[in-house]
């Protein structure tokens, strides 16, 4: 029992924070009358943040795995989990608009929102195939509600599309699982990298970890899943969208770096159908991006191609590689929040999703559209902002080892001259002479504009001081 | 007293300066704005030439870090913001804030709109022109380089004429494809730098040391030394590349075109001396014979396509192009005179096609049209612009005492006496670029002719003459021509030991 | 004397000087009037007439060189200097530039006196004789390319003075680009030579191909030299001469600048070519004159336009064209006389060249304003010899001296004629023969045509002002300056060339002379006539300067659809990325089974991708 409330207490605090916070609720919706939103969303921000403090207790036990080995908690598993806090406080901020609407409802919405973020903390930090099958499954049902609760066609479409894509996935995955539990008959990560990582890796071995990247990718949006995410992204509504671009991501992708770093480190043929795969992705990404005129699948397409770089981030089985993730990571959630961000604040004042709508507006809200700039910016790869010296890690990394990395990174550097020209296009609207609407940004979106304006401040910051956060990434890196 | 002269002020003053106007501090009252641009611009001129004057008195060469918590400002990744003067940037920069303080001045009547963003891009222009400069790292030439995309693609696409957004856009995709080609060779000469001595630095005097003794394979060497040429191939318009140039000049306004011209080509030039040059020197000898072929297509053939051009600026821009392909051709010499020559051209270009932007600039804001034919005669309503214009016009054409005669002059020796492998190309290359001279005639006094001698057969308007700033900016522009023409020994003596030493890292 | 020679700049900076007074007075609109500024010019050209005088004098009988020179250009470890260089080769050079500066002075006063950039003129002229100044002075090659470069620019400035006419503007340009092709041939020739001192060891002294030392380097180059590169080299330097003097190819500029006002004219055919020529083919002689080919081509250059150039000229009915033909024509004899005789008298005769240019312009200069519409056909001059009898006195003279049949011009076509005989060059003989015969005849035909005895359409006889007169005068007695001045230049003259050997030679030159006048007196009254064809010919030039637009307008219509080749590459491009997004928007279509087998296909590839290199590797 002892044991049990120690595990509580140091390593899975956090979590059992945003559950008891989902739990309370949704108790609450029973008690309290129409405009009660604005409590249920300062209690699940005061929940995220005190969750946020708790896991300063657990990096003294680093390396420790509770739950009989269930989940484990390092270095790497604790930032992802600031990550996807940080994420959840940006979207409980962006969604208020849509909490007043649901006026009782909000509580609901919150505590799915919670449980969700619950989810993806587990998914990071678990360390069987069991646990993770599960969170996985959690994150997928939590987010296709998220996005369904808009009463509108729409929404319900796109949760429709998204159960479906990850039922699909998650086919592939438990074929992938049942094949490695099939050589092994172990399911716990540690076990198997004890037993299996010095045997040469059998043809099964290498085609059950091949599905089960397949499998996650769906959560990641890459390869093979990425078709699906424009359509998600344009019926769900704006906060959900940006919340589905960067936390389910993160999780994903954390999960996806601890099983590379403890399964499969060493073969340099699932490194480079990794490194292809995420090629791909860029590719479809940036190209499918040029012809879009509505905002959603617009930003949509630009996730699904920085997915493909973090995804190409991973396939350097090195600590290199972990650490370049680490820093892309960390900028990417800055990025797409004060882009979707600026959104929101669009989409509240003119109504409309269609880019065109973005000309002239420099010259109605010039310190906004500075800040949307600077976003895109930074999505774009440009130096000032921190998104080129997270390429430019990256890029450094692919060739940190040894010169095999050049093939691979001239396609990845070549194509990100289109996403140059994509964000290009945007821009070069919002400072068109002939401003069609002229909306008046309503001051009252407090919650919004500090979002966008705080991720512009950190993105620059994290260009001027990114050597501390590199050393950090660096230092994560190596216990995965 | 040496703490006065930090290279970080030199930089990073225009950004503060451009935060400043940015700021609500100043609102949209344009004449503030202007004035308080106007006085900076001039205090960092002023500021910069205290560096001419010390490097003269001695001081070998200026070195500063900036150091951010007490460690370099990617130590991790083996990259400091670490900046530095030599004998060639010594005069670079200093060339820089001038043009910039003469553009300022001048926009004061070109620009009429957002006067606020203008100014503040500007500034943050000259800064990032600045740190290209005077960058003593690899990768953070790499940011600064890449930084001065955004500043240039607004002020062309903000203020130009007809169809700036896409020559903007052009820029843009040329400029940033070229810098591609950069980011991948600079990665892989740092990932040679860490593997031939273990240390993980970004700095190019140890990767100059490393790549001696380096255990780099010659074909990845050759790959390198190709990606850092496109790379700024592009930024000086070599002739394939040269087509975002005409362009983007055509399309901008004059201040940004004069800018453009005079500032942003020396880049491209500063890059391939400092990098092609400097860190791949038995590469460079080994292809100097392709790049003389590369210089002359480029000398000959954008004077025969500024023959026809009906638009004036598009025609200048070829002028740029052929002067840049003599500097690529007193480069691909090998010996002192060529490089000196080289060096003296990319100066020189600077000050006449500012002029030359300038006095287009001026004709275009009295008789409001671009195209050749609609211009005749402004000659009887303006006579002192039509002498500014003599004076330019043959300085372009390097008649002597002019500041390119002494540069054109040196480049044609050091082609002819350079002993490069092939033995008679240099003498064959020399003897073509000499019709530059010719060409460059013809195409330059057609321009002259056209607008300002013809008679005035129709129209009644009465223009008035230059007068005022603009008189003034001319003047200037005009007696640095004549000064420097007159005693050129005094801008070579600067530089003198810069080609020196590289000529060391040549022969050696 | 030893005042003259110490500050030898006084005679460099005083018209430097008045041009900046001039330049200051035109910009600034200060209070200082017209008047004032010729005077102020004109006093400053008597002065460096009196200097020069001085110095011609010092220099004429000793030919002691004082020569000093400052470092300008550092090439490698040499440099070029500018410095000044006396000697009577020079001393000579300024005296005639300096007479015929006051000359136009005097005669411009007048002939500006009521247009509105007055001032501006004075200060080109000034220029132009500051930049010929100090082009007869420099002291080494690079620095003379230097200045002759400079006076064709200023040239070229003065000639485009009026400006607003089109047809001045089109010439004057047509004029400058030409002369570019003489620098960019002598800049080639100098580069080759700079060339040669730095790659043998040739001269030690720092300075560059100075003239002082251009014997002992010459010697030198002959010696390192293989002989088509020593030939090749010295053409290149003389096309630098030939351009600039006018000789045949490119004589088309001179009947381009004809079109400036009067005194810029005369000033530029009767100095600013002859001193920018001749000077440096002077100046190179001791290079030439080791080859024997060199000198071969310069005399036969020198002969082929005197005659061609004779021809054309014979053919013009407008007085300026002919006398711009008339100009190349005497020039190129004076390139024989240099390869044959010694300098000393061809400057002799090159004075007297300039004076007779010069007085012939001013005197159609003034036969050109009583035109009302000022063209400057011969035929329509309303002018007879009875009305204006002291032009028309004026007017022969100079014609008799230019043609050779008087006195002074006659002694150094004997020389040259009887030269040529001695070294049994028959065609070079009869070329001067043909040479005399057109001289003449296009000089008494012009006579003729213009002070015809009856004229129909009498004009009235308004004043010329006594501005205009003086020059003409002047010119008219530096003409014959040599025959007072008879014990120096005669008797040098004959002593080199025994005196009677020239009697036996006059039977021939003479009777061609009075022939061809015979000849001319007829032609002008047309009672004789060329065949059409003929006429035409000489007319127009020879069609040479048509030849030279429709070169250009070829060239520049082949590369003008040349250069829009490139972009259509980087367009291709840009249509390649844009069918690939059309391509993903199509896969793109919203249903869930499509996105379903798309994914399900693209997870089968990378399967098949991952067995097919296990399989590559594992069977490698």
């Amino acid at each position: 029992m002892d044991l049990l409330i120690f595990e509580i207490k140091n390593i899975f605090l956090p979590e059992t924070i945003i559950i008891i916070a989902a739990l309370f609720n949704i108790l609450l919706s029973l008690f309290f009358g129409k405009n009660a939103y604005k409590f249920s969303e300062r209690l699940t921000l005061v929940s995220i943040i005190i969750s946020l403090a708790s896991l300063s207790f657990g990096i003294s036990h680093c390396g420790y795995t509770i739950f009989s080995e269930n989940f484990i908690q390092t270095n790497f598993t604790i930032i992802m989990k600031v990550l996807i806090l940080l994420g959840a406080i940006f979207t409980v901020l962006l969604s208020q608009n849509i909490s007043k609407k649901l006026k009782n409802q909000a509580f609901e919405y919150h505590s799915i929102l919670l449980i969700s973020i619950f989810a993806s903390m587990c998914l990071v930090s678990s360390n069987d195939f069991i646990p993770l099958f599960i969170s996985l499954e959690i994150l997928s049902v939590t987010s296709s509600l998220l996005i369904a609760f808009w009463n509108k066609y729409k929404p319900k479409e796109a949760a429709l599309k998204f159960i479906i894509n990850s039922a699909v996935a998650t086919g592939f995955l438990l074929l992938g699982i049942s094949y490695m539990y099939g050589i092994s008959g172990e399911l716990n990560f540690s076990l198997l990298n004890i037993n299996y990582y010095s045997q040469d890796t059998s043809l099964l071995f290498g085609i059950s970890s091949v599905l089960i990247i397949i499998g996650l990718t769906c959560q990641l949006g890459c390869m093979p899943f990425q078709r699906f995410v424009p359509d998600i992204y344009q019926g769900s509504p704006y906060p959900i969208a940006a919340y589905l671009s960067v936390v389910p991501k993160l999780a994903g992708f954390g999960i996806l770096a601890r099983i590379i770093g403890t399964l499969m480190y060493d073969t340099p043929i699932l490194q480079f159908v990794i490194s292809f795969a995420a090629l791909y992705t860029i590719a479809y990404g940036l190209i499918g991006g040029i012809r879009q005129t509505d905002i959603k699948r617009f930003l949509a397409y630009s996730s699904v191609s920085h997915c493909g770089f973090m995804l190409l981030s991973l396939s350097i089985f090195s600590n290199y590689g972990v650490s370049s993730f680490i820093y892309y990571a960390l900028v990417y959630l800055f990025m797409n929040f004060g882009v979707w961000a600026a959104a929101i604040i669009f989409v509240n004042c003119s109504g409309t999703d269609n880019i065109k709508d973005y000309r002239g507006i420099f010259y109605i809200r010039p310190y906004y559209t500075v800040a949307f700039l600077i976003c895109l910016i930074s999505l774009a790869g440009l130096p000032p902002s921190s998104g080129f010296l997270s390429k430019l890690y990256l890029f450094i990394a692919l060739t940190r080892l040894d010169v095999s990395g050049l093939p691979i990174l001239i396609p990845a550097s070549l194509l990100t001259v289109i996403a140059v020209f994509l964000y290009f296009n945007i821009i070069s609207l919002m400072f068109d002479r002939t401003p069609k609407n002229n909306c008046i940004i309503p001051a009252q979106h407090m919650n919004t504009k500090i979002v966008v304006y705080f991720c512009t401040l950190m993105i620059l910051l994290t260009f001027f001081f990114a050597n501390k956060i590199i050393a950090l990434s660096m230092f994560a890196s190596i216990g995965i | 007293m040496f703490d006065l002269l930090s290279l970080k002020i030199l930089i990073f003053t225009p950004v503060l300066a451009a935060i400043i106007i940015a700021s609500p501090l100043f609102g949209t009252n344009f004449i503030y704005i202007r004035r308080f641009a106007k006085t900076c611009g001039t205090i960092h001129f002023l500021y910069s030439l205290l560096f001419i004057v010390f490097y003269n008195f001695g001081v070998e060469s200026f070195y500063d870090e900036i150091m951010i918590f007490g460690s370099g400002w990617l130590e991790k990744l083996g990259i400091n913001a670490a900046f530095g003067l030599d004998g060639l940037t010594v005069l670079l920069a200093p060339l820089t804030s001038f043009i910039f303080l003469i553009s300022l001045i001048v926009s004061k009547t070109m620009i009429r709109t957002k006067h606020k963003m203008y100014y503040s891009l500007m500034f943050i222009l000259l800064s990032t022109v600045l740190g290209v400069f005077c960058s003593k790292d690899m990768f953070l030439f790499l940011i600064f380089w890449e930084a001065e995309l955004i500043p240039l693609y607004f002020l062309i696409s903000e203020w130009g004429s007809c169809n700036c957004k896409h020559s903007a856009m052009k820029y843009l995709l040329y400029i940033f494809c070229g810098s591609i080609f950069l980011s991948v060779a600079m990665i892989g000469l740092f990932f040679y730098g860490y593997l031939s001595n273990g240390e993980l630095s970004a700095s190019i005097d140890f990767l100059r040391v490393s790549m001696t003794d380096g255990i780099f394979p010659v074909f990845l060497k050759k790959l390198l030394f190709f990606g850092f040429f496109t790379g700024f191939a592009v930024k000086l318009p070599i002739i394939p590349f040269h087509i975002w140039f005409t362009d983007s000049q055509s399309d901008s306004a004059t201040p940004i075109s004069m800018v453009l011209s005079a500032i942003i080509i020396n880049t491209g030039a500063y890059g391939i001396i400092r990098f092609n040059l400097d860190l791949f020197p038995e590469l460079f000898i080994k292809y100097s014979p392709f790049i003389m072929i590369f210089a002359v297509i480029n000398i000959i053939w954008a004077s025969l396509a500024a023959f026809k051009q009906n638009d004036i600026k598009k025609t200048i821009a070829y002028y740029s192009i052929s002067q840049m392909g003599l500097f690529l051709l007193g480069l691909s010499s090998l010996n002192k005179i060529g490089l000196d020559g080289a060096i003296f051209i990319m100066l020189s270009h600077s000050f006449i096609s500012a002029g030359l932007f300038l006095i287009t600039g001026l004709i275009y804001q009295v008789a409001k049209t671009k195209t050749l034919q609609e211009l005749s005669g402004l000659g009887e309503f303006m006579p002192i612009l039509m002498l500014f214009a003599y004076v330019i016009n043959f300085a372009a054409v390097a008649v002597p005492l002019t500041i390119a005669f002494p540069g054109q002059l040196l480049v044609f020796l050091g082609a002819f006496s350079s002993d490069c492998s092939i033995e008679p190309l240099a003498k064959i290359c020399s003897f073509i670029a000499i019709l530059i001279m010719l060409l460059a005639a013809s195409y330059i006094f057609k321009l002259f002719h056209k607008i300002f001698c013809t008679s005035q057969f129709y129209s009644t308007k009465k223009y008035h003459d230059v007068s005022g700033h603009r008189l003034m900016c001319i003047a200037v522009i005009c007696f640095c021509i004549i000064l420097f023409g007159c005693f050129p020994d005094s801008l070579m003596s600067i530089y003198n030991n810069f080609t020196e030493s590289l000529l060391e890292i040549l022969r050696v | 004397m030893q005042f003259f020679t110490d500050n030898i700049l006084l005679i460099f900076l005083l018209p430097l000087l008045t041009a900046i007074i001039a330049f200051t007075a035109h910009f600034f609109k200060f209070a200082i009037s017209q008047k004032t500024v010729s005077v102020i010019s004109t006093v400053t050209s008597i002065i460096g007439a009196i200097y020069a005088a001085a110095l011609y004098y010092t220099y004429n009988n000793c030919n002691e060189i004082t020569e000093f020179s400052v470092g300008w250009l550092s090439i490698g470890d040499l440099t070029i200097s500018a410095g000044l260089l006396l000697d009577n080769i020079s001393a000579t050079f300024l005296l005639i530039l300096m007479i015929v500066n006051i000359i136009i002075q005097i005669y411009s006063s007048q002939y500006f006196n009521n247009q509105k950039n007055y001032n501006l003129y004075f200060g080109y002229l000034n220029l132009l004789i500051t930049s010929i100044t100090a082009l007869s002075l420099s002291s080494n090659l690079p620095q003379s390319y230097v200045f002759l470069e400079l006076t064709g620019v200023l040239c070229y400035i003065l000639t485009n003075f009026n400006y607003e006419k089109s047809q001045i503007s089109e010439s004057a340009k047509k004029s400058f680009i030409i002369n570019r092709i003489g620098d960019m041939l002598l800049l080639s020739g100098i580069i080759v030579f700079i060339y040669f001192v730095l790659t043998y060891p040739i001269s030690n002294n720092s300075e560059l191909l100075s003239y002082k030392e251009l014997a002992e380097t010459a010697a030198d180059f002959y010696v390192y030299l293989s002989d088509i590169n020593f030939y090749i080299a010295c053409i290149l330097l003389f096309s630098g001469a030939i351009v600039k003097s006018a000789q045949f190819p490119f004589h088309i500029w001179l009947t381009d600048s004809i079109n400036g006002p009067i005194p810029v004219s005369a000033l530029i055919q009767s100095v600013a070519t002859v001193s920018a020529g001749i000077i440096l083919t002077i100046r190179l002689l001791p290079l030439f004159e080791l080859s024997e080919p060199v000198l071969k081509t310069i005399i036969y250059i020198g002969l082929f336009t005197s005659v061609i150039c004779a021809f054309f000229a014979s053919g013009q009915y407008d007085i300026k064209k002919m006398l711009a033909y008339s100009t190349s024509s005497q020039l190129g004899i004076v390139f024989p006389a240099i390869a044959l005789l010694n300098i000393k008298n061809t400057l002799f005769y090159m004075s007297v060249n300039s004076f007779a240019k010069v007085s012939l312009f001013l005197i159609a200069g003034i036969l050109i304003s009583f035109i009302p519409k000022s063209s400057s056909n011969m035929l329509d001059m309303p002018v007879s010899k009875h009305q204006y009898p002291f032009l028309g006195f004026c007017y022969l003279l100079t014609v008799f001296s230019l043609s050779g049949l008087f006195f002074n011009g006659f002694f150094i076509g004997e020389a040259i004629l009887g030269q040529l005989l001695s070294q049994n060059k028959k065609i070079a003989a009869s070329f001067y023969f043909l040479y005399l015969l057109l001289t003449s005849f296009y000089l008494f035909k012009s006579y003729f045509i213009i002070f015809k005895k009856n004229k129909k359409h009498f004009a009235e006889k308004n004043k010329i002002s006594s501005c205009l007169i003086i020059p003409i005068i002047l010119s008219i007695v530096f003409i014959f300056y040599p025959v007072f001045d008879y014990k120096t230049i005669i008797l040098d003259f004959s002593k080199n060339y025994e005196i009677f050997k020239l009697f036996d030679i006059i039977p021939v030159s003479v009777p061609i002379s009075v022939i061809a006048v015979i000849l001319a007196y007829f032609a002008a009254s047309n009672k004789i006539s060329a065949p059409l064809w003929f006429k035409k010919l000489s007319l127009n030039g020879g069609y040479i300067s048509n030849l030279y637009d429709i070169f250009i307008d070829y060239i520049v219509e082949f590369f003008r659809n040349f250069t829009n080749i490139i972009d259509y590459f980087f367009n291709f491009t840009a249509y390649i990325v844009k069918f690939f997004s059309w391509c993903v928007s199509v896969s793109q279509n919203g249903n869930i089974q499509t996105y379903i087998s798309y994914a399900i296909f693209s997870s089968a590839v990378l399967l098949v991708l991952y067995l097919l290199l296990i399989a590559g590797i594992g069977g490698i």
